[in-house]
């Protein structure tokens, strides 16, 4: 089987490389090259000078959530600054600016420049932030909240007050970078970008089996990144040289909670170790090289190295197990990554559109952290066997070969084979192999109509699985983890274009993807996407549209579990089903007026069933429902000013089993944050004023 | 053997079949350049004006077209369409209009003869190139703001054929798409085959990295599907699920994870609310206390709690 598919592969990727002397390329048409010296170009009116403006203005909100306010930064109830503007200057000699601002008022401000010389040199800069809010009703009696030690109140005890505790982050992106291109041919950039990450997030910590405590975790991330390429730009090479450095950090190595659900044999403190800082850096070439007009060739080659050597903590905060000695200070971890690709077409004498693509893509993630042996202290209290750790490493292989003809303008037909091989090292599986064969045809009868079919059908094989040793708790022979299990893959996509009359477009797709696993008798068995859309749109002759959309999907899958080896299975059913459609209308009238009006609804449903012994009683079903209407209007009062208002209200409204009626003592043993399910209903008006230049 | 040999068969059977090869069609260029096709459409109608505003209307930019060969730096000689007495019959080489007949490749041509580099260098083969996608499918060149560069109306233009990637904007869970936080290219390079799915990264995992770089790793304790690749639990633009995890836990981890005792306990609708099923159920399940399933650094966290 394995000897079939690397010998397709070798066939076809033979042929492509193959240079077979006399093809050649639809010949494209050409021209003299023209005496352009009485060029004048009268009517080319380059309108130089400052373009664009500036916007100012204030924007209202109604009683926003943080599930409202989460991304938006429309986080105050009532007025808010909104300043933003686009533009720019032109200059006669090649010299630019142009700027994008946008909520520069807010926390989800943005602001992008750049200026330079066209076709010579720029230079950018560009500034945003994140927000994030994510607490709705989260509740701790934690002292300390941002910071890496969270105190128990003095006296306080299960049952005892708790307060608001808002889970927000900040995200800062901060990046500069130069560009020179003045020399024929060449080009140089640099690029520079810092990103900080600083807030609270919920966190769990597991305490004495099976019981757990949520905690606001503090969030002090910066990661800065370098960029920097070489590229030459020839007719028949391309060819670019990169370097790309990563430096993350986290301001806390840790997070020391007091544990309200301390037994009070020595767990009544526990730590948490947060992510390690990290160091990677990849140099990469990437390049495309013309043969000829019927024989092309791109690739790319990267070699990465990751490291990872923060001073690791004590087995455990309790004094008890002070001396226990770790076999290491650090980790010591290194990655070691590579990947290379390398895809060539040949276009054949055949026939005018027949042309023939070959890829093969190799990856390695080998993993050189050394191994060694721990003996963990759970909960701060249990101490347990010695295990060691397992550095997982990859190799990939992916191949294609591709089969295009271009028969006529109105046909056009693709097929293909594909495979990858992926081997894996301490896992239950060390090697898949995957490959199938795919199809396409696009049919263009009229000018109005476009039709295009595709089918894949994919086969992966898995070795025999081998346990890996699981200290104490063995996985069910009988599973197959679904990213390593031998699957069956159908894909189907389908989709209709129609232009009836100009400026109409109307548009219908169909989407399938049918997963089997028929071999894990404990796993995922089987899963199914599934998912139909329809799109219109209509332009006027006055510049005015419509538009609506609409998308139906259905996600299914069924999976098997027992509780032991040789326990009869039960099987759990997920169901999520998503509509989504909307429509809308913009345009003008008398010249100094737009206006417009979006509507977008989105409905979600999820049902999940566990049947054990033949019945099971449905979960709740999930919901989500989202809808939005906006409408605005500008009015131009003369050329430099103009006024924009807008309104918008947006709902949502879903409900979740696994947190609605949650507080923080409802789960016996489980000390939550008592978070629920956002709904809110807002509106926002919003009043601009408008200056250009 | 009957490897070496199929490839002979092969590539003598692309040496032996005949050619089709096109005459050459001589075409000739406009004696006034630009100025002779702006005669007619410079007219609001035609709506090609805005192109001076953007830079490939540059005058003083050598590389720009209205540097060259101007309007038929792209749309091709077109001195017989000017001399032609119906001009709808005799259109320019190119139009790159609804019912332009030249094929994705011809019509991009013009476009690669400037913009074969930079991110363009592994445009061969790559998933947009191989189905045919036109610049101009996305691209307006004449407008003075192309919409597909705008962070908010770019993904209106990728939605127009990723129907179903817009209904992922709108789930509960997913990236900032909707509020303009992220494009489609803060992770996708589309014009790129050499990296999978047309990702600014060589990977799934190292383009999530360049935001959550604090789960590169390595960890002293991986958890083996996050180090493979981070779709295999989330769905990135979009999910019912929070953290926009494919399914809900405790079923999307006991998908793998099936030792005797909790991990593999069937629960159902009537266990919520339950004692000690709950925990396994509700606020985080499995999360709960397995909150580091990225990967724990912690010398006492190979279960991925601490």
């Amino acid at each position: 089987m394995k000897r079939n598919r690397k010998y397709r592969l070798q066939l076809a990727l033979a042929a492509c490389l193959a240079i077979p002397a006399g093809t050649a390329l639809a010949a494209d048409t050409t021209a003299d090259a023209p005496d352009t010296s009485n060029w004048v170009c009268k009517f080319c009116v380059v309108p130089y000078g400052w373009y664009g403006g500036a916007d100012f203005g204030l924007v209202y909100v109604d009683d926003p959530t943080p599930k409202f306010a989460d991304y938006r930064g429309l986080d105050d109830d009532g007025f808010t600054l909104d300043l933003g503007g686009e533009g720019g200057y032109r200059g006669e000699n090649g010299h630019y600016v142009e700027y994008y601002a946008k909520n520069l008022a807010l926390d989800s401000r943005i602001l992008d420049a750049e200026a330079g010389k066209q076709g010579t040199y720029d230079f950018r800069g560009s500034y945003q932030e994140i927000p994030r809010y994510l607490g709705h009703g989260t509740m701790t009696p934690f002292e300390g909240v941002g910071s890496d030690t969270l105190t128990l109140p003095a006296g306080w005890a299960p049952g005892g007050p708790l307060a608001y505790a808002a889970l927000e982050s900040n995200r800062t992106i901060g990046g500069a970078g130069f560009t020179f291109k003045g020399l024929d041919k060449w080009r140089f950039d640099v690029d520079f970008e810092r990103q900080e990450k600083d807030g609270t997030k919920s966190f769990g910590g597991g305490v004495f089996y099976v019981n757990a405590v949520l905690f606001p975790s503090p969030l002090n991330y910066s990661t800065d990144r370098f960029d920097a390429s070489v590229e030459y730009t020839g007719k028949m090479l391309q060819l670019r040289a990169e370097y790309m450095g990563s430096e993350f950090d986290n301001g806390y190595s840790s997070v020391t909670w007091d544990n309200p659900l301390a037994l009070g044999f020595g767990d009544d403190i526990s730590r948490t170790a947060l992510e390690p800082g990290n160091e990677f850096q990849q140099f990469s070439l990437v390049g495309a090289i013309r043969f000829t007009d019927w024989l092309k060739f791109t690739g790319k080659f990267s070699s990465g190295e990751g490291k990872q050597n923060d001073a690791f903590l004590p087995y455990s905060i309790n004094p008890n197990f002070a001396d226990r000695p770790l076999p290491r200070e650090s980790l010591n971890g290194k990655l070691e990554t590579s990947m290379y690709r390398l895809a060539g077409r040949l276009y054949m004498k055949i026939s005018k559109g027949l042309d023939l693509t070959a890829s093969y893509k190799a990856s390695e993630r080998d993993n050189k952290t050394p191994i060694d042996l721990y003996e963990p202290v759970m909960f701060e209290i249990d101490e347990q066997g010695p295990r060691r750790n397992r550095p997982y490493g990859y190799e990939r292989s992916r191949g294609d070969v591709e089969l295009r003809w271009r028969a006529s303008y109105q046909l056009r037909l693709n097929a293909g084979y594909v495979m990858e091989e992926i081997e894996r090292s301490y896992q239950e599986v060390l090697k898949t192999d995957e490959d199938g064969y795919f199809g396409e045809v696009q049919w263009t009868p009229l000018a109005m109509l476009d039709m295009r079919l595709r089918y894949e059908d994919l086969s992966r094989d898995a070795s025999p699985p081998e346990q890996q040793g699981n200290y104490g708790r063995a996985e069910n022979p009988l599973m197959r983890k679904y990213n390593m299990a031998d699957r069956d893959r159908q894909r189907l996509t389908a989709q209709l274009d129609v232009t009836p009359m100009d400026r109409v477009g109307v548009s219908f797709s169909v989407w399938s993807t049918d997963d089997s696993y028929d071999q894990s008798v404990i796993g995922l068995n089987d899963s199914e996407e599934k998912a139909i859309s329809f799109d219109f749109n209509y332009l006027f002759d006055s510049g005015s549209s419509i538009y609506a959309f609409f998308t139906q999907e259905t996600i299914e899958a069924r999976m098997s579990a027992a509780n032991g080896d040789g326990a009869t299975p039960w099987n759990g059913f997920t169901e999520d089903e998503i509509l989504s459609w909307g429509f809308g209308f913009s345009g003008q009238f008398k010249e100094k007026w737009s206006w417009g009006f979006d509507y977008v609804y989105s409905d979600s449903e999820g049902d999940i069933q566990v049947i054990d012994g033949g019945s099971g009683t449905p979960f709740p079903t999930l919901t989500t429902e989202l809808e939005n209407i906006r409408l605005y209007v500008d009015y131009d009062v003369n050329d430099h000013w103009g006024i924009g208002l807008e309104l918008y209200n947006e709902s949502y409204d879903t409900s979740d089993w696994m947190v609605d009626g949650v507080d923080p003592y409802t789960i016996e043993g489980i000390f939550t944050m008592g978070e629920e399910s956002p709904d809110y209903d807002v509106n926002v008006f919003r009043v601009l004023a408008r200056y250009r230049f | 053997m009957k490897a070496l040999l199929s490839m002979i068969l092969v590539v003598v059977l692309l040496y032996a079949l005949p050619g089709s090869a096109l005459a050459d069609e001589e075409l000739e260029y406009t004696s006034k350049g630009a100025d002779s096709c702006l005669m007619c459409h410079r007219s609001a109608k035609w709506n090609v004006m805005g192109i001076f505003e953007t830079k490939h209307g540059s005058l003083t930019d050598p590389n720009a077209p209205f540097s060259n060969l101007q309007c038929e730096a792209c749309h091709g000689p077109s001195a017989a369409h000017m001399k032609a007495r119906n001009k709808a019959e005799n259109p320019p080489m190119h139009t790159f209009a609804d019912d332009e007949e030249a094929t994705a490749a011809e019509q991009n041509a013009p476009c690669m003869s400037c913009h074969s580099g930079h991110s363009n260098i592994g445009w061969m083969g790559s998933a947009h190139e191989s189905s045919d996608v036109a610049c101009v499918s996305c691209h307006s060149v004449h407008d003075a703001h192309d919409t597909v560069m705008d962070p908010l109306g770019q993904q209106e233009v990728c939605f127009e054929c990723h129907q179903r990637v817009r209904s992922d904007t709108l789930k509960a869970h997913g990236h900032p798409l909707r509020f303009g936080s992220m494009t489609c290219s803060s992770c996708h390079n589309v014009h790129d085959g050499n990296n999978d799915f047309l990702l600014t990264e060589d990977n799934v995992n190292d383009t999530c990295y360049s935001c959550h770089a604090e789960k590169r790793g390595p960890f002293l304790w991986e958890h083996a599907p996050a180090t493979e690749d981070c779709s295999l639990c989330h769905k990135p633009h979009g999910s019912n699920h929070p953290a926009s995890l494919t399914r809900r836990p405790p079923l999307l981890c006991q998908q793998c994870h099936s030792a005797a005792g909790h991990p593999s306990l069937a629960y159902t609708g009537d266990d919520i609310g339950t004692q000690p099923a709950d925990r396994f159920l509700r606020s985080r399940s499995c999360m709960s206390c397995h909150s580091q399933v990225h990967g724990s650094n912690h010398p006492s966290g190979s279960s991925q709690m601490r």
